[in-house]
């Protein structure tokens, strides 16, 4: 769902930026005051002792108790090896059903209403299932997270197979290419298909596994969360909140830079 | 409805049986060995018993209402945030940043906030709701804004249309499939989180009803419920698509499809 809205917004941005009034771009960095500005002046007049709305400082202190304790490296690294470990699945079983649902013609009749009924189920009410199925264990998270966040790239990996270049898919057939060299050829024409996928499931990913570690307490940063909720600690939910949203900074900066760096070596994308 | 149109309903129903009809047989034949794992003939008597109960309507109602509620708020508010920062640029330029970084924290580190705020409450559901949904249609009605031609501002200018003819007449129409799709990714995520809210504490409607069964050990009810999620997250995709088409011209409806 998201990651075509984004394929439609880039395709028509790039196509009409220079005639519009918008004009190109990325939003300039000093958009950030209002934000910074927000943070002072909640540092400055809030209630010291709000529960609902703790001073930003109270939330650093938080963070850096928890440093303290230990519990804030080992919930990180739990959350991260999840989440990596999910995103290398779900990138190697996207790509390998986007291409063999991309190669047979008849598959998007057949198979659209199921996938789109199947991608828009949400995780959070998955969670549960998969919980006492299989357990709560990182097994069942690493389950949820690939069901959930396989869908992006399965989707574009299929798409950018069915919109291969005529010129392309001619020479495949001419050149008789079978096996693993039209596999080959084939991932590769495809891999910007797929890259934007990854793109699109990595946040999703992130966010599934904060969702698994905070609905079955499964240890991690989601479950941090949940203890900070349920003590009403409220500087460390919010601080919990900042964690999260630089953990969701990083895994878009790598994402990108992954990207950029692997659409580089392949040399540029005609599509 | 065209031939072609209900040849590919029909095709639609084969995958769907085929993974219904393995799910059972491979429970029955012992290929898969779950404790908790319901075949689909128990989670079609657990719907059936849900059903006769009255809860099933109950929850869905609530959980359906909830979630057009919170839609309805972020349409609005995100709509005419949007509006303002898309018409004029150095608005934009000052305070895009951060909308973006605050449209990119992770919404499920928000839920908790939220309940230390309102707590399990009615306002919890409508506030997540809304929160999640409104980001969508904020940056996707900037975005279109943003995207108008400028031939198009020229020939307001050249008719001498005021600043209200132009967005009414010229700039809103020009961006109206971009901030539909918004909408529907909107309407899409106010249910999701409204379900979450539900799972996580709050304690009405199809979130909670999961969450119930699940501590019951009743893996039947609780699969019920998740088919009934799916649907409902369906069908209003469907009737949003349907009216989009209705009240819009074919070309746009299918942009917005996409």
């Amino acid at each position: 769902m998201t990651q075509q809205t984004s394929n439609t917004q880039a395709g028509s941005t790039r196509n009409s930026y220079r005639k519009s009034h918008g004009g190109k771009g990325v939003a300039p960095l000093f958009g950030l005051l209002p934000l910074a500005v927000l943070l002072l002046i909640w540092q400055i007049f809030g209630n010291p002792h709000s529960v609902f709305f703790p001073q930003p400082n109270r939330w650093l202190t938080a963070i850096n108790s928890l440093q303290q304790q230990g519990t804030l490296w080992t919930s990180i690294l739990a959350t991260a090896s999840t989440f990596v470990q999910s995103i290398i699945v779900a990138t190697l079983i996207g790509t390998t059903l986007g291409l063999a649902l991309g190669s047979i013609n008849w598959g998007g009749k057949a198979l659209d209403p199921l996938l789109d009924f199947l991608r828009n189920l949400p995780a959070a009410a998955l969670v549960p299932a998969a919980a006492i199925v299989l357990g709560t264990n990182t097994k069942m998270a690493l389950v949820i997270v690939v069901f959930s966040s396989v869908w992006p790239i399965l989707l574009s990996t299929r798409s950018a197979i069915m919109n291969l270049s005529p010129v392309l898919s001619s020479s495949i057939t001419n050149l008789r290419l079978s096996g693993p060299r039209r596999t080959s050829v084939m991932i590769g024409s495809a891999l910007p298909g797929i890259l934007l996928g990854v793109r699109v499931a990595a946040p999703l990913a992130l966010i599934v596994t904060l969702l698994a570690e905070f609905i079955t307490n499964l240890s991690g940063v989601g479950a941090l969360i949940l203890s900070a909720q349920q003590n009403f600690n409220s500087a460390e939910v919010y601080a919990l909140l900042l964690l999260a949203g630089v953990l969701a900074l990083v895994v878009n900066s790598i994402v990108s830079a992954i990207e950029a760096s692997v659409l580089r070596r392949h040399g540029p994308v005609t599509t | 409805m065209a031939p072609p149109n209900r040849q590919i309903r029909l095709i639609g129903w084969i995958a769907p049986t085929i993974l219904v009809v393995l799910w059972q047989l491979s429970i029955d034949i012992g290929l898969i060995r779950f404790r908790y794992f319901p075949t689909p003939v128990a989670v079609a008597r657990a719907l059936y018993t849900i059903a006769l109960s009255g809860a099933l309507y109950k929850n869905t109602a609530h959980t359906v209402l909830v979630a057009l509620i919170a839609w309805a708020i972020a349409s609005v508010l995100g709509v005419a945030v949007g509006l303002v920062v898309g018409l004029s640029v150095p608005l934009w330029k000052g305070v895009m940043a951060s909308i973006d970084v605050l449209r990119s924290l992770p919404i499920i580190a928000l839920v908790p906030v939220g309940v230390i705020i309102f707590g399990f409450t009615l306002k919890l559901e409508i506030v997540i709701g809304a929160y999640a949904a409104i980001w969508p249609t904020l940056v996707n009605t900037v975005t279109g804004v943003r995207q108008t031609r400028i031939e198009l501002l020229d020939v307001g200018k050249m008719l001498r249309m005021s600043a209200l003819e132009r967005l009414r007449k010229l700039i809103f129409p020009s961006s109206l499939p971009v901030i539909m799709v918004g909408l529907r990714l909107g309407l899409g995520l106010s249910l999701v989180l409204t379900v979450v809210s539900e799972i996580v504490g709050t304690p009405h409607g199809i979130g909670n009803a999961l969450i119930s069964a699940e501590q019951a050990l009743h893996p039947g009810q609780m699969f019920a419920y998740i088919l009934v999620v799916g649907l409902v997250g369906y069908l209003l995709n469907g009737v949003f698509l349907y009216a989009a088409r209705i009240f819009s011209p074919s070309e746009r409806s299918r942009e917005i499809s996409r």
